[in-house]
């Protein structure tokens, strides 16, 4: 039995807009209005391209039904390279990893699509909690889900919602399998649903925060700096931006626990970029957000081993499915307490 | 300053006894009763360093470590965790033939004082011969919120992870602030006299992991009356303590539905294992199979039987999600 594209959006979780194309559904974690800042900026096409990416939306929902197929395609986006792994969860444990990036031709050194893809799951006997998480790298079309004919399907209800600010990091970059972002673990472990609103190569901006557009929520994260680190030219400019964004945090979310988490180790982070060092940038943010008492410090030095063993890149940069790991555990840990 | 040996033993945490042996420390995750009751097969893993580590505060910026071990293996490893993130890994090699058998680990601190949590090898038996800081370093030892004790197999005993700091019992460890005693052992079965009474102090809650090699190598008659038996002493032994035992996890050969000498399928051997652990109210069954996922990417081995160190992290992860609410946190 196929399910309507309005039941599919029923039982998803991380979006916050939404499109049928003929085609497909496609499930945004940003509103148009978010989007703007980098649509109307012909200088930033991988941002744009990026924030349409499907990190952190899922379908949650029980079900007793036989298996699940889900068929989609990863739209072609410019700019770009994209990755198309799906997982399936059943019961919180994943059970099932859909790499689509192997349909595509060898041959072709930088993807920037996944065709159609129609992936089935056997679930176990009974009513089962089933969580497929979309691929963090691509804008996902769904194309349809079918369960057994007759299956019961009900949405699962998450205890909290989680907003999380970044860059690559939160955005899931360049986890194998996309359940295993630090966004998604620390999400399990919270019983959270996630809106992502990390991008890749994002830096404090303080037009990316847009006051008066987000969905209620019962915390909110904010990732940044190791871009800022890497990217400004000038401290003054990264000190207005980065000051400013805090401040429109401060207030857009009055009242609910935000951490700022200052930025992870990185293997270059002694080497003086145009703004200096990274742990100069730390400092700053430290010092600004420690201005506001909704605001709740978190170093990111104690967050993922200072290892190679840890990241997927070198110089180590990018955590791998293990930093991930790491990542979600001891940022628990700090935080658990706090809400 | 070198420490003595009553400061190493205030800093040292999930032994359960003591001893001195060529010229070191010797921390014990078996009493002595416990080891003379150890299978034969089993005889050397009590006196690996499975969950023993030194956790302590301290200013200091450096701290050296002088080992004594057995010669025969190299791949072993040292972890060092500030604040609870891991900053270094040592992987010293053994001396060579006609040298004395120990090892040296020479670790660089932050400024300013921290909590230091140097995990020993899981896999290696160890005499601590020194501990050395700077001259007038703070030291004061880690108190734990809580503590627990691990009975289980290979998997509990760390096999096979890379870092000490990631098997398990160690991440579970610190996601609950408990102290971990490691009683694991290789290829060990649900025996009752793994579990000797009378031999334990207090412990906040239990873990019990067995069953995968029960299914895999034991006899249905001798796991019929050792499973039993060993759950009753559990019961007996920590009474109202909350005793999760946890199912085996998920392996690839039960997909295959493989059947051993036993006669049983490893979803038999869980169902035995619940349904005696049902019997005792302070008993929590936790479904190993939703622990760990059920992919090549999270396992060492080719048989997906031993988590690697991410596999371990998601078993730790999902473990705590179980537990935590039953433990109040």
């Amino acid at each position: 039995m196929f399910l309507s594209f309005e039941e599919i959006r029923g039982l998803a979780t991380g979006w916050l807009s939404w499109q049928e194309d003929g085609e497909g559904l496609i499930l945004s974690r940003f509103t148009k209005e978010q989007m703007s800042f980098y649509d109307n900026n012909p200088a930033t096409p991988k941002a744009s391209a990026r924030q349409r990416h499907s990190a952190s939306v899922t379908l949650d929902f029980y079900t007793d039904s036989e298996y699940i197929t889900l068929t989609a395609d990863g739209s072609r986006l410019p700019e770009v390279g994209n990755y198309g792994k799906f997982d399936f969860l059943e019961n919180g444990v994943l059970v099932h990893h859909a790499d689509c990036d192997e349909t595509e031709d060898p041959e072709t050194p930088r993807r920037d699509a996944f065709p159609t893809t129609e992936m089935t799951v056997s679930l176990s006997p009974g009513e089962n909690r089933v969580t497929v998480y979309l691929p963090w790298g691509t804008q996902t079309r769904i194309r349809s889900l079918e369960l057994s004919e007759g299956a019961a399907f009900r949405p699962y209800r998450h205890a909290k919602t989680l907003l999380a600010f970044g860059d690559s990091i939160t955005h899931g970059s360049r986890a194998v399998c996309p359940s295993m972002t630090y966004i998604s673990q620390l999400a399990r472990l919270l019983d959270a649903r996630v809106v992502n609103h990390g991008i890749g190569g994002e830096r404090f901006r303080k037009e990316k925060l847009v006051p008066g557009t987000y969905p209620p929520c019962d915390l909110v994260t904010v990732a940044l700096g190791t871009n800022d680190y890497g990217v400004w030219q000038d401290w003054d400019e990264f000190c207005l931006n980065m000051s400013e964004f805090l401040r429109i945090a401060a207030a857009e979310f009055a009242g609910i626990p935000v951490f700022v988490i200052l930025p992870i180790w990185r293997e270059e982070e002694m080497q003086p970029r145009a703004i200096g060092t990274l742990p100069r940038v730390r400092e700053r943010i430290r010092q600004e957000a420690e201005k506001y008492p909704g605001l709740t410090v978190i170093d990111g030095l104690e967050l993922v081993p200072h290892l190679p063993d840890y990241f997927a890149d070198s110089p180590a940069l990018h955590p791998n499915d293990l930093g991930f790991s790491q990542y979600a555990m001891n940022l628990y840990r700090i935080i658990r307490d706090k809400i | 300053v070198i420490l003595d040996r009553k400061t190493m033993e205030s800093i040292t945490t999930g032994a359960l006894e003591f001893g001195w042996e060529n010229g070191g420390l010797a921390p014990e995750r078996f009493t002595a009763v416990q080891r003379a009751h150890v299978h034969e097969r089993s005889k050397e893993q009590p006196r690996d360093m499975a969950s023993v580590a030194l956790d302590f505060y301290t200013d200091a910026l450096w701290l050296r470590l002088e080992i004594g071990t057995r010669r025969e293996r190299n791949a072993f490893a040292f972890d060092l965790l500030e604040n609870g993130v891991l900053k270094d890994t040592q992987r010293p090699v053994m001396p060579a033939e006609g040298e004395e058998p120990f090892v040296t680990a020479e670790f660089s601190l932050s400024e300013g004082e921290k909590r230091i949590t140097l995990y020993l090898p899981w896999d290696r038996a160890a005499r601590i011969r020194r501990v050395e800081l700077p001259d007038g370093a703070s030291l004061r030892p880690y108190l734990h919120r809580r503590s627990f004790v691990a009975f289980g197999d290979s998997i509990t005993h760390g096999c096979c992870a890379t870092h000490p700091s990631v098997t398990y019992v160690n991440q579970l460890s610190r996601l609950l602030d408990a102290c971990a005693v490691n009683q694991g052992m290789g290829g060990e079965y649900m025996r009752a006299d793994n579990l000797m009474p009378g031999t334990y102090p207090e412990f906040d809650f239990v873990t019990i992991a067995y069953g995968t090699n029960d299914y895999r190598h034991n006899t249905a008659a001798v796991f019929d009356a050792d499973m039993p038996e060993f759950l009753r002493r559990a019961a007996a032994e920590f009474p109202g303590k909350p005793i999760f035992v946890i199912l085996p996890l998920w392996r690839l050969q039960e997909g295959q539905g493989k059947i051993w000498e036993m006669g049983r399928t490893l979803e038999e051997v869980r169902a035995c294992i619940r349904q005696e652990a049902a019997k005792y109210p302070n008993m929590h069954i936790v479904e190993g199979a939703a622990l760990v996922p059920h992919l090549p990417e999270f396992y060492e081995d080719k048989f997906l039987l031993h988590p690697n160190d991410l596999g371990f992290s998601q078993m730790a992860l999902n473990l705590y999600r179980q537990i935590a609410p039953i433990l109040g946190i």
